[in-house]
């Protein structure tokens, strides 16, 4: 499995835990597609800060690594990086150490 | 000040304290104020910087520096050497000490900045609120130190009744633990972080505690189920709570019941009122001022907003339910951390608990904790198990986003948890 693919399902997981702690039924099944903070997309604020922090913690987890996903550079990205799981994993990337 | 020494005369051969394997009687304490008093410079009024090698002595400079009228500021020596000089620099100059009459007493607390906090207080004013007290035969273990007005409540409370003041080696659980059972101390003043601590360390199973007879409780909320689990391990004991600030001295209050954190404040000196859930005093002993001038909150109908905020149960009793400084806003909501840390302790394995807050580019600030326990879980176990516990009881924007667990929640100089 490609790197990105590994995060995409590491995203994908965390998406789904997320669903079922805070009971968010339209995200119980999610895919590399899915939509999540912004237009169209179930999450609120606390919930994007929530899911945030669970794949940092993920991410820390699982490859010893400490990133940040809320920072200035998400903040100010012309297309938000927290739009979808896909945008989301290549977010991951972006800030995983080469 | 004669009823002080009259006082203290009467207690003659009384044990007054124990303090570094010796036993001084209340002759003994007259004494270290005689001597103390010979070294202070007579006329213009000073400040006197007060570190003593025991803290018996350190009462008695203090107590011949009200006699004196000079301006104690007690710096002891287990301070550290950068906070000493930061608190000598703020108490070098301000024009606060034009408004004493009579002796002063500096006190610090943490500054919000980094600047330590100084007031000065009319120290025969606070000391004269201990004048009625009554003779008691109790012993009293000092855990807080002479820069501390919790410190000095403990021990101006036990020296003018007469009881005996049982400080022990150092002010670790361990040392608590032997100096109770070795002097068979019966009053227990702590704040609730230490006496988690003493449970944790599992200091009633090393040392018989048996003789304590009263647990005195303050300077921060007391968890309810910390409470339960004193009044389960020292079933004989009264649990009674304690009040008072810096800014206006210790205030009577009275605890409505033994496994209750409400009280009633029974002080004929104090009046009292509530704005915006936030506590407000008027005692006779508040302090003249801050030393440092921006720092003031001080009412000038000399009323003092304590920053603790309280619920009141309708019938005059109040609960003190946190601190309006660490309200935390997480995007424009607000939530106080003690109703988070509440629900938390109650999920199973967790010993201890802090929520705090933390910037978050995306709310402002977010929700985080700190868990204490000895069991052995993944940090995703543990956040699932919060957040499934938290669900039946906060709302969904109050559960914390990050979980960490820690060994300990540390503790500062003053007993208090660390924020």
């Amino acid at each position: 499995m490609s790197e990105k693919k590994v995060i995409e399902a590491l995203v994908i997981d965390s998406v789904k835990l997320l669903a079922e702690d805070f009971q968010i039924d339209s995200l119980m099944k999610p895919n590399a597609a899915t939509l999540l903070y912004g237009i169209d997309g179930p999450l609120d604020s606390m919930a994007l800060v929530n899911l945030v922090a669970d794949i940092e913690d993920a991410i820390s987890e699982k490859f010893s690594v400490s990133i940040s996903l809320a920072d200035e550079k998400a903040m100010s990205a012309r297309h938000s990086p927290y739009r979808s799981v896909t945008s989301l994993a290549d977010a991951v990337l972006e800030r995983m150490p080469s | 000040m004669s009823w002080v020494r009259k006082k203290l005369e009467a207690f003659s051969e009384r044990v007054a304290a124990h303090e570094a394997g010796r036993t001084y009687s209340y002759s003994d304490f007259l004494e270290l104020i005689n001597q103390a008093t010979v070294n202070l410079p007579s006329g213009e009024k000073q400040i006197i910087e007060v570190d003593c090698e025991t803290t018996l002595e350190g009462l008695a400079t203090l107590l011949a520096i009200v006699e004196s009228r000079h301006i104690a500021l007690p710096l002891p020596s287990e301070l550290p050497a950068n906070e000493c000089r930061r608190m000598r620099e703020v108490a070098a100059k301000s024009s606060i000490y034009e408004k004493l009459e009579g002796s002063g007493l500096i006190l610090f607390s943490s500054g919000t900045s980094n600047r330590p906090k100084g007031m000065l207080h009319n120290f025969e004013v606070l000391v004269n609120r201990y004048k009625n007290t009554s003779l008691r035969n109790d012993r009293c273990l000092q855990l807080l130190l002479i820069d501390h007005i919790g410190g000095l409540d403990t021990a101006f409370r036990c020296l003018f009744a007469g009881s005996t003041l049982v400080i022990p080696d150092r002010r670790t659980p361990e040392a608590v633990g032997k100096a109770i059972e070795s002097k068979k101390v019966n009053v227990l003043p702590a704040s609730p972080t230490f006496f988690n601590l003493l449970l944790l360390s599992k200091i009633p199973e090393k040392h018989d505690l048996s003789s304590v007879q009263i647990l005195a409780y303050g300077a921060e909320s007391m968890p309810q189920k910390l409470l339960k689990r004193l009044a389960k391990t020292f079933p004989k004991a009264r649990l009674q709570q304690k009040f008072g600030t810096s800014e206006t001295g210790a205030i009577r209050i009275k605890s409505t019941k033994d496994d209750s954190l409400y009280f009633s404040i029974n002080d004929p000196e104090t009046e009292w009122k509530i704005i915006d859930n936030e506590l407000w005093l008027k005692t006779p002993s508040r302090i003249i001022g801050y030393l440092n001038p921006e720092q003031g909150k001080l009412d000038a109908d000399g009323w003092y907003a304590t920053g603790d905020l309280v619920e009141d149960d309708k019938q005059g009793n109040l609960r003190i339910a946190g601190r309006t400084s660490a309200i935390i806003n997480v995007g424009g909501q607000k939530v106080n951390p003690r109703e988070i840390e509440s629900v938390l302790i109650e999920l199973e394995g967790v010993e201890s608990v802090r929520v705090y807050s933390r910037e978050n580019p995306i709310t402002g600030s977010d929700i985080a904790c700190e868990i204490v326990s000895s069991q052995c879980k993944s940090l995703s176990t543990w956040k699932r198990d919060m957040r499934r516990h938290c669900r039946k009881e906060l709302s969904l924007w109050k559960i914390p986003s990050s979980l960490v667990v820690i060994d300990e929640i540390g503790i500062n100089s003053r007993m208090k948890r660390k924020n």
